[in-house]
């Protein structure tokens, strides 16, 4: 009885200084973005080109009778292309009102990382930290990559309606 | 409770503006007829209306100043202040201001703002000047004592709705001198027939008050309709009332003054949603359709059958949807008249303003977006196509300008159109503000039309000769891509010095689109209907390169520029040469392009989905919409096409 009162606390108390992710891979690379931010996941289908769009965007998707546009986050980061198979999702994720999808090679596991174990970015050769980080969380023995999704998604559309 | 109140709270803002838009219409008819008492009456129950609704649903600004409003309306209404033009137009400052108070949070404190006490004051000054006046013929009516019999007779449904039938007649008892009533208990039925959730009493009784019938009218206004209140004057001397009560009763039933007659009040949210689902429900089908495409034949007549039957629900039940968001013009037509009133009164013209086909339906979020662009060309019109009155005495004219907006079905789209008998676009002085702007090369020969379409071109601007009025920020551009937006085309004729004519082509709906759909190697797209003229497959000989990248057709003796779809959309594969494929001939109502395709794949009703919700506007495209296999497909934008063969052109 007592045990797992105190059990309840702990948890309680390390859940409100974590963070949630959804973690997935990317060429070899394990990556996360908020959870909260995640609307659902679903297999990879062909998508359908938009004309005169950022390469990146690979086209538009029909999700339930919503217009989605799908990021390809390997071209997105400048990653060597890899073969889209059964393990292919796409995530959809809803930033700033936005339903937008991204491609990944496959998605693996919700994680819960206490604050105080993700780091800020650091700054790179630029002397910028990379604005589409939120920080490295370190789990175990791995390092997770924390994307700012709204900065990864919204800065083609941001730079692009300002153009 | 506070959200309970919040959701009164906004239909109550809807009714406020429907009151308002009544009164201030009935308030351009008075002054044309001062003398009509029923329209003064319909103002005066806006007014009370407002009031009343206001101070109920927590806006004591509102209501507070709207009570002085109700107090000058009421001493016009008796006939102790006559309805002047100063005074006209002080009741249209307060309209605007009620509005503003609706508005903003200030209709919620009861302090006014400085400047509704200005009007306050304004609107005393007024009521006390004239109330010194007042006739003594006037007063000795307002003094008499008149005695009323009465029968109210509430519908049974009175306690569902929420209404307490006694607090009428408690106010009445207050407002009465001599009060007598009773209770007509003889409909109340036996004691297993009673539904204790209706109301199965009446109440008669006679009553002698300073009041007039309208004014014990309104007393039972919050409970209970007009038809449930039988007022009969008892005495020979209350002439007055007499008039009032049969004046009222010919207003109820006169059609032009029932501010809700045609209002359908379904919240757009609902109404969204209803047409997601047709939406959803036209891709069934489609999908159906697929699926016989490749079916075994042995099966193949149920399935069509099915088909049939859910392609003809499908319709029946699109139609009915769409019926619902067709809303009449009227909606957008009402202000016109308030803005040809405050500008030509602003500018010293004299300026008649006809409407006609109101009551042409159009989708409802067609109607509200039409209606900033109409409003700024009839600005347009009054302030620059009609000329001042010297002037146009001077040329031999009327010296009322005629200003008429016309509204009418025409295929499957509806015509708007704005025609001034003013002085017409100067061509002269267009075509050197063109050159001037650099939108247009010195020396390039144009046709009238192409000089008269620059008024609409980004940039251009008649700055020096546009008065402060027109200048209010929505150009003639704004006006053309609010219409773009819409699916729709605007052109404009002029003949100088008899008049200027803007056209509005717009689509019924916004929401389903005939369409041909054409492939360019794998990808699909869709055509809307209405703006393909025809498709050929070119012979050879009919192509010509001009200075070695500019393309055209001849298709029987008209040259048309060809646009090469492949090339604007760097699609991966497509086929190159034109006599292989096909040109779809389209036309954005002024010019025509020749698409090449590879090949039309067929008709259907496709549903438009927005691209710009979770991506951007992509040049060329309209929107998108999802095939019979759950592919999304891409609609094409023939207006931006043929400008963007046009612009293509003119860099050539």
């Amino acid at each position: 009885m007592m045990s797992s009162l105190e059990e309840n606390t702990a948890d309680f108390s390390s859940t409100s200084k974590d963070g949630q992710f959804l973690t997935f891979l990317l060429a070899g690379e394990e990556y996360g973005v908020d959870i909260l931010k995640v609307q659902e996941i679903k297999g990879y289908s062909k998508t359908t080109r938009v004309p005169n769009s950022p390469e990146d965007v690979v086209g538009v998707l029909n999700l339930r009778g919503t217009i989605v546009p799908i990021v390809d986050l390997r071209r997105k980061f400048g990653l060597p292309p890899g073969d889209y198979d059964a393990f292919t999702a796409i995530v959809v994720v809803v930033v700033q009102g936005r339903t937008m999808g991204m491609i990944v090679d496959r998605v693996s596991e919700v994680l819960s990382i206490p604050l105080v174990d993700i780091q800020p970015p650091t700054e790179t050769k630029g002397g910028q930290p990379n604005k589409y980080l939120q920080g490295l969380g370190k789990v175990a023995e791995k390092l997770v990559i924390l994307l700012e999704v709204e900065a990864v998604l919204l800065d083609i559309d941001v730079s692009e309606i300002a153009a | 409770m506070n959200v309970d109140m919040d959701q009164f709270l906004s239909a109550f803002l809807v009714e406020a503006q429907e009151h308002i838009e009544v009164f201030e219409s009935t308030l351009l008819a008075v002054e044309d007829d001062p003398s009509n008492r029923e329209q003064l009456n319909t103002i005066f129950r806006c007014a009370h209306s407002i009031k009343g609704g206001a101070a109920t649903f927590g806006l004591p600004g509102v209501a507070g100043f709207t009570h002085h409003v109700e107090t000058l309306l009421d001493d016009i209404r008796a006939g102790k202040i006559q309805l002047t033009t100063t005074i006209s137009r002080l009741l249209f400052q307060c309209l605007d201001e009620i509005r503003l108070l609706l508005a903003s949070p200030n209709g919620a404190v009861p302090e006014l703002s400085d400047s509704a006490k200005n009007l306050v004051s304004q609107l005393q000054i007024a009521s006390n000047y004239s109330s010194d006046e007042a006739s003594s013929v006037q007063l000795e009516a307002a003094s008499g004592l008149l005695e009323y019999e009465f029968l109210f007779q509430p519908k049974a449904d009175i306690l569902a709705r929420g209404c307490d039938p006694f607090l009428p007649l408690l106010e009445l008892e207050e407002v009465c001198t001599n009060y007598s009533v009773k209770a007509d208990t003889s409909r109340v039925p036996s004691l297993e027939d009673f539904d204790p959730e209706q109301c199965y009493l009446s109440w008669k009784g006679q009553i002698a008050t300073e009041h007039s019938a309208n004014e014990i009218r309104e007393i039972f206004d919050f409970v209970a309709d007009t038809e449930d209140i039988d007022l009969f004057p008892i005495q020979q001397n209350v002439h007055t009332a007499q008039k009032e009560v049969t004046g009222n009763s010919g207003g109820s039933t006169n059609p032009s003054f029932r501010p809700d007659a045609g209002i359908i009040r379904v919240s757009s949210d609902k109404m969204d949603r209803l047409v997601n689902l047709i939406g959803e429900l036209v891709i069934n089908q489609s999908i159906l359709d697929a699926v016989v495409a490749d079916f075994t034949p042995n099966q193949m007549g149920n399935l069509i059958d099915a088909v049939a039957s859910m392609a003809r629900a499908c319709r029946e039940l699109q139609e009915r949807v769409m019926s619902i968001r067709l809303v009449p013009l009227r909606q957008a037509f009402g202000r016109f008249p308030r803005v040809v009133h405050d500008l030509s009164n602003s500018l010293g013209k004299q300026v008649e303003l006809t409407m006609s086909g109101e009551d042409t339906e159009l989708d409802k979020a067609l109607v509200e977006a039409i209606c900033d662009p109409l409003t700024h060309l009839i600005r347009n019109s009054v302030d620059h196509g009609l000329e001042s009155e010297s002037e146009r005495v001077a040329t031999g004219k009327s010296p009322v300008g005629h200003l008429h907006v016309n509204a009418s079905h025409e295929g499957g789209s509806v015509m708007l159109e704005v025609t001034d008998d003013g002085k017409g676009l100067d061509k002269d002085k267009i075509l050197a503000k063109a050159i001037d702007r650099g939108l247009v090369q010195a020396g390039t020969a144009m046709t009238d039309e192409a000089i008269h379409a620059l008024i609409f071109a980004p940039g251009f601007s008649t700055a020096d000769a546009i008065t402060d009025v027109s200048g209010r920020g929505v150009g003639m551009d704004i006006v053309r891509s609010t219409i773009d937006n819409l699916n729709g085309n605007v052109s404009v004729y002029s003949n100088p010095g008899q008049g200027t004519r803007v056209r509005i082509r717009l689509p019924l709906t916004m929401a389903i689109l005939e369409g041909l759909s054409l492939s360019i190697g794998e990808e699909i797209y869709v055509l809307p209907l209405t703006a393909i003229v025809e498709s050929i497959q070119p012979k050879k000989e009919d192509l010509v390169t001009i200075t070695g990248d500019e393309e055209v057709v001849r298709v029987r003796g008209e040259v048309l520029p060809v646009v090469r779809l492949h090339q604007l959309f760097n699609s991966p594969s497509y086929i190159s040469d034109p006599s292989k494929g096909l040109l779809v001939i389209v036309s954005d109502d002024e010019r025509k392009v020749a698409l090449l395709v590879d090949e039309l794949i067929g008709q259907n009703q496709v549903v438009i989905k927005s691209m710009e919700a979770n991506y951007r506007k992509v040049e060329g495209v309209a929107g998108a919409t999802i095939l019979g296999d759950g592919r999304v497909a891409l609609i094409l934008d023939v207006p931006e096409l043929v400008r963007c063969a046009d612009a293509a052109a003119r860099a050539a």
